[in-house]
């Protein structure tokens, strides 16, 4: 009997941020009047269809640096670079799939620069994923020549052929990231390194390269999202990064991620990205104006960094 | 002893942490002008303790009388205030900052008149003052930055600032743990000048030769309670060690010599950023030691030969064939069965947030899981195995590292390479920080695996485990090897060996 | 001779960039270096300059303050929303302004310092989240929109001119003199130095760790007050994107001058040079005549290729260092 009372109350703490969502989820679902009736499922829907999956994966691409100890600033102009990469090449050539593979391209290149200069040099995180986030911010300028790109219905077409697609394409992400960090020996490894990297080259990992991967899988996340944002909008700018990074940073934390090696999960960025969808529109369902959004983000982290001491000192209170 | 003689009345001092009972109802006394050395296996209480009486940690019962006066620290500042200072184990001197500086960060010297300005000058004079006073004035300028300063005058250092205010007495953690033999002599002739002056010494350290030498009286303590005081002259080292563990652990270092077998690792004129034309080797079934000052290079060599650290020059033979240096890595040493257990075990040798699992398994990740997914059940599995293997102490092979003593960690350590199946193991400093009971689990595990036909390489600075357990010794000096002792052969004292590490290649008949 | 020699090698690559695009705008531009123009880069300096004073300190503590750019943002806005609301608008009435500028950055401050430093939480999750918070705000007390037009008095705090200098530039000196002193020559200056260079060493030396880092977050707040009110007298508007970019300039100013990021090294006298170039880069960039969007653009590429020059530098003279002293024998 005490053994499964311990058990739960450890799930409970472990498993905090999710609390924060159901929280969430219920508080909105209380106090306002349409947030869960019936007719407003297609509402929840229309959320975890089309916004969620975004947010999921900004903060996707944000937590696989922060497992190696590092984080990635150039997420935002990641996005805008590949995306009017893509949006060009489908200009120039109306091939869906070669325009996918060139946005892909641009984001693993941004990423392996990044871990280039973070692994091999020697640059800290902050500082080079900064640069580039401006180089990359730069260089879409130069190749926009501050225009946008519009019209390729038939790109869209493979995103929006079906209503499910945005949640498929981020849950396969998820799921993937997930089974690759948490249950292969490669994701053992780039746990090993975020903890203790001097450690993990005396063990025989190339610490180096498995950093400069994680920075590469973060590029890559970050382009694909920005692919799928420009399918949403139907336009390709060269500001389209804008607050992107900053709302990675938000997901992740929130999803309780963190700046500590080895401390944070794929799963902090699945729950990070509903509670911060939630977030939005439950505020917007209890009548709180558009404006207030932000502020009410700020809210949010502090209140789950409070809420995760809480707990903490009730766990260590039991023992 | 005429009553003021004694500085420091310690009473039924107790400590509780949640779950244990860290100092458990001690009482003894120290006496002005003594080194009274303070001993006990790791965990015994005896840091906790002097903790205590630094204002570091408050006290849950029992009472000090301090020169007379009831006394209970209210914190750092407060036991500083009374005369009490301590030097950490742990060197904790702010790199950037100026010897000055560190001397009286927390209260540094204001101007007297007007807006309270720190006084720069005032600081400066009164550091050198300090300095002088301990004979290091030569060495140490008060305006120097501690970076620049070598680890043994950075303990100088410390001890100039635990010294710096009205002191009375005088606690060190194992002052000497950074510390090569020469450098020892001359933290001993400080203490001897503040013993002069009439201050009070607890010393706390494990090395026996040292506390012989050193000390005047020795209190043991073992599982927080206080087992007793003898005076050194009264004493033996086997009557101390009885003391602390509860039972005669017999000999130390308990070697049967072997034959030696064929040549498991040579080197030729290996030369690297801190090393130069190295020449040695190590057969199966021996234990090479390798003494030597510290910054004499012997690390850089165990690194480079492990591929951790670039090789420039020379050539590397494992089992007789030549290894190719270029793109040599740690991962390719470890393919060719050799292992290095690090000297900083912390922050090279462990993953201390993770498990022990996770920190037994992660060199054979490949081969234990071939198929590129992690069995957590064998994970678990082989963990357990080397937990028993190694007696280390917990059965619970998912408690984290961080949480145990240094001896367990070093055991986990050990695990980790032990999996490897290598066999030529390097040793850096193997039983740095680790207490007298889990050293000799140590040296027999080292004893059992070159009787099997390992050979092991330990990089050592303790002149007793040197002399004790290799069956050749090693010396270097300023990054050449400067001398080879054999055993049978060549006599193997700490002054032999000392004399080898202080002379410089060549100058060898 | 030798003396110039030595001091011309002493200089860092970074500033010999950065003296090569001064020459470079100087050359492009009419005037750049003419004293009118010089006189307004110092203006421009003088909010950024002050904001960096509490940037310094965080960052010689090994950490960040993120929030300042909102902190400014929502201090200028509060404070611009009373003088609107306030009608006439007296000297008494730009006192209260003022005040209230200072007091809500102060506000924002002592929520942080107490956060990280008092109850320990992570310095990257509260100056995240007071950034959020205080941008947020800003956005939602204007619904997004700007205020702006204030009275002449309260321009005057940094447009008014006294002895033939502008009054802006006299705030900044005294606030820089006076955190000169305090960094340099108080107990509490020498223990921002100390924590950042060895926290344990600080505290087993009876440094009260968490209330100097208490008072550092407070001050940053209130350096954020002081340079929202330089920053509001100036410009003469304010609204919910007034500070943005600030936190990146000051840190930028802070690196730039010198002051490494894991703490403990360097000071306040290279903030004042870094400020002053981030602000002189700004004016050639906009002199040039180039779009806002580019002119960030520009701005951050330069920031951050010097930031990045010098990190790569340290990187290979260390590297260097250790052959030299260890091929020596």
């Amino acid at each position: 009997m005490k053994a499964e009372k311990l058990n739960l109350k450890l799930l409970f703490i472990k498993g905090s941020r999710v609390v924060v969502l159901l929280v969430l989820f219920i508080v909105f679902s209380v106090f306002t009047e349409n947030f869960f009736r019936f007719d407003n499922w297609s509402n929840i829907g229309n959320i975890l269809l089309q916004e969620a999956p975004f947010y999921m994966m900004l903060a996707l691409a944000m937590v696989i640096p922060m497992i190696v100890g590092g984080l990635d600033l150039s997420v935002g102009s990641n996005i805008s670079l590949s995306s009017f990469v893509c949006a060009m090449v489908i200009r120039e050539t109306e091939n869906p799939l070669l325009a996918i593979i060139a946005g892909l391209m641009v984001g693993c290149l941004i990423g392996t620069l990044n871990g280039y200069m973070i692994a091999k040099i020697g640059v800290p995180p902050f500082v080079a994923t900064y640069s580039m986030d401006w180089i990359a911010k730069g260089a879409v300028l130069v190749i926009s020549k501050g225009g946008q790109i519009t019209g390729f219905n038939s790109f869209r077409a493979i995103f929006n052929s079906w209503r499910g697609t945005y949640l498929l394409i981020s849950l396969v992400f998820m799921v993937l990231a997930w089974i690759l960090y948490t249950k292969t020996v490669f994701g053992k490894r780039t746990y090993c390194v975020g903890c203790n990297a001097e450690a993990a080259r005396i063990s025989g990992m190339k610490s180096a390269q498995i950093r400069i991967l994680a920075y590469l899988a973060s590029g890559f996340v970050a382009a694909m999202t920005g692919m799928m944002y420009i399918s949403k909008l139907g336009a390709a700018e060269p500001t389209l990064g804008g607050a992107f990074t900053m709302e990675a940073i938000a997901a992740a934390l929130i999803g309780g991620a963190s700046f500590v090696g080895a401390k944070s999960k794929i799963s902090n960025a699945l729950v990070g990205g509903l509670i911060i969808v939630v977030l939005n529109n439950g505020l917007i369902h209890i009548g709180v104006p558009g404006v207030w959004q932000d502020c009410a983000q700020g809210v949010i982290i502090i209140a789950a960094i409070l809420l995760e001491r809480l707990l903490e000192k009730m766990q260590t209170e039991r023992s | 002893m005429e009553q003021q003689q004694v500085l420091l009345e310690i009473k039924n001092l107790t400590k509780v942490f949640p779950g244990v009972v860290a100092v458990d109802h001690v009482s003894f006394d120290i006496r002005r002008g003594e080194v009274h050395v303070l001993i006990g296996e790791n965990g015994a209480g005896k840091s906790t303790l002097v903790k205590m009486l630094a204002g570091i940690n408050g006290i849950d019962e029992g009472e000090l009388i301090f020169d007379g006066e009831r006394f209970k620290p209210a914190d750092v500042l407060d036991a500083q205030n009374h005369g009490i200072n301590m030097v950490h184990q742990e060197l904790s001197l702010m790199p950037n900052r100026t010897v000055a500086q560190n001397i009286f960060v927390g209260r540094e010297p204001v101007k007297e008149k007007g807006l309270k300005w720190v006084d720069l000058k005032k600081m400066n004079e009164e550091s050198q003052k300090l300095l002088d006073g301990l004979g290091v004035g030569e060495n140490i300028r008060a305006d120097a930055w501690v970076k620049d300063l070598s680890i043994a005058l950075q303990q100088m250092v410390e001890v100039a600032k635990a010294t710096s205010t009205e002191n009375k007495l005088l606690i060190l953690d194992e002052p000497t743990s950074s510390l090569t033999t020469p450098e020892i002599k001359a933290l001993f002739e400080i203490i001897q000048r503040l013993k002069e002056r009439g201050l009070g010494i607890i010393y706390i350290s494990h090395r026996m030769n040292e506390i012989f030498e050193v000390g005047d009286r020795i209190t043991v303590m073992r599982d927080g309670k206080y087992v007793g005081t003898r005076e050194v002259k009264n004493t033996n080292v086997d009557e101390v060690i009885n003391m602390m563990i509860g039972r005669n652990i017999g000999q130390l270092f308990d070697r049967k010599w072997n034959k030696p077998g064929k040549v498991l690792l040579e080197t030729k004129g290996l030369t690297g950023l801190r090393f130069r034309n190295v020449n040695l080797k190590v057969h199966a079934g021996e234990i090479v030691g390798v003494a030597g000052l510290v910054g004499a290079g012997r690390t850089e060599v165990a690194k480079a030969i492990f591929g951790f650290d670039p090789i420039e020059g020379g050539q590397l033979f494992r089992e007789g064939e030549e290894v190719s240096l270029k793109g040599y890595t740690p991962k390719k040493a470890i393919e060719k069965g050799i292992a290095y257990l690090s000297e900083d075990r912390k922050q090279e040798g462990l993953f201390l947030d993770f498990t022990i699992s996770d920190n037994i398994v992660p060199v054979m990740l490949s081969k234990l899981f071939p198929n590129g997914f992690v069995n957590n059940r064998k994970k678990v599995q082989v963990a357990d195995e080397y937990i028993k293997k190694l007696s280390v102490a917990t059965t619970d092979s998912e408690k984290i590292v961080g949480s145990l003593s240094g001896g367990n960690q070093q055991k986990v350590a050990l695990a980790k390479w032990l999996l490897t199946k290598a066999d030529l193991f390097i040793f850096d400093e193997p039983t740095r920080g680790i207490d007298i009971g889990a050293k000799a689990e140590i040296y027999s595990l080292m004893d059992e695996l070159v009787r099997e036909g390992a050979g092991i390489l330990m990089i050592s600075s303790e002149m007793t485990e040197v002399c004790g357990v290799s069956d050749r010794i090693y010396a270097m000096h300023d990054g050449e090897i400067s001398g080879e002792l054999i055993r049978g052969k060549d006599e193997f004292s700490e002054d032999n060996v000392l004399s080898i590490m202080l002379k410089k290649r060549g100058s060898h008949e | 001779m030798n003396k110039v020699k030595n001091f011309l090698k002493g200089i860092s690559g970074s500033s010999w960039a950065g003296i090569a695009l001064i020459i470079f705008f100087a050359v492009a531009i009419d005037n750049y270096l003419g004293s009118r123009n010089l006189m307004n880069i110092l203006r421009s300096t003088s909010a950024l300059v002050v904001v960096s004073v509490g940037m310094t300190m965080a960052i010689l503590l090994g950490e960040i303050d993120m929030s300042v750019g909102g902190v400014i943002t929502i201090s200028a806005t509060l404070a611009g929303m009373y003088m609107q609301a306030a009608g006439t608008v007296t000297v008494g009435t730009v006192v209260i302004a003022v005040i209230i500028c200072c007091l809500v950055g102060l506000a924002f401050g002592l929520f942080n310092g107490f956060m990280i430093g008092i109850k320990k939480f992570n310095f990257w999750l509260v100056t995240f989240g007071s950034m959020s918070i205080s941008f947020g705000l800003a956005k939602g007390v204007t619904n997004g929109g700007v205020i702006s037009g204030f009275d002449k008095k309260f321009q005057w705090i940094s447009t008014g001119r006294v002895l033939g200098i502008s009054t802006c530039i006299i705030w900044a000196v005294i606030i820089c003199i006076i955190s000169v002193l305090i960094l340099y020559k108080t107990r509490f200056g020498l223990h921002i130095y100390a924590i950042g260079d060895s926290e344990v060493c600080a505290a087993n030396s009876g440094i009260n760790v968490r209330k100097t880092r208490f008072w550092v977050y407070a001050l940053s707040g209130l350096t954020a007050g002081l340079a929202a009110v330089l920053l509001l007298a100036r410009t003469n508007s304010a609204g919910a994107t007034i500070g943005e970019g600030y936190e990146f300039s000051a840190i930028a100013a802070v690196v730039i001058g010198g002051t490494a990021m894991e703490g403990g090294k360097g000071g306040f006298k290279g903030t004042i040079f870094g400020a002053i170039f981030i602000s002189a880069m700004k004016n050639g960039l906009q002199l040039i005549g180039l779009s806002n969007y580019w002119q960030q653009v520009l701005l951050g590429v330069v920031i951050i290729a010097i930031i990045l020059y010098d990190v790569i530098n340290a990187r290979v003279r260390f590297k260097k260092s250790l052959r030299r002293v260890y091929s020596e024998g």
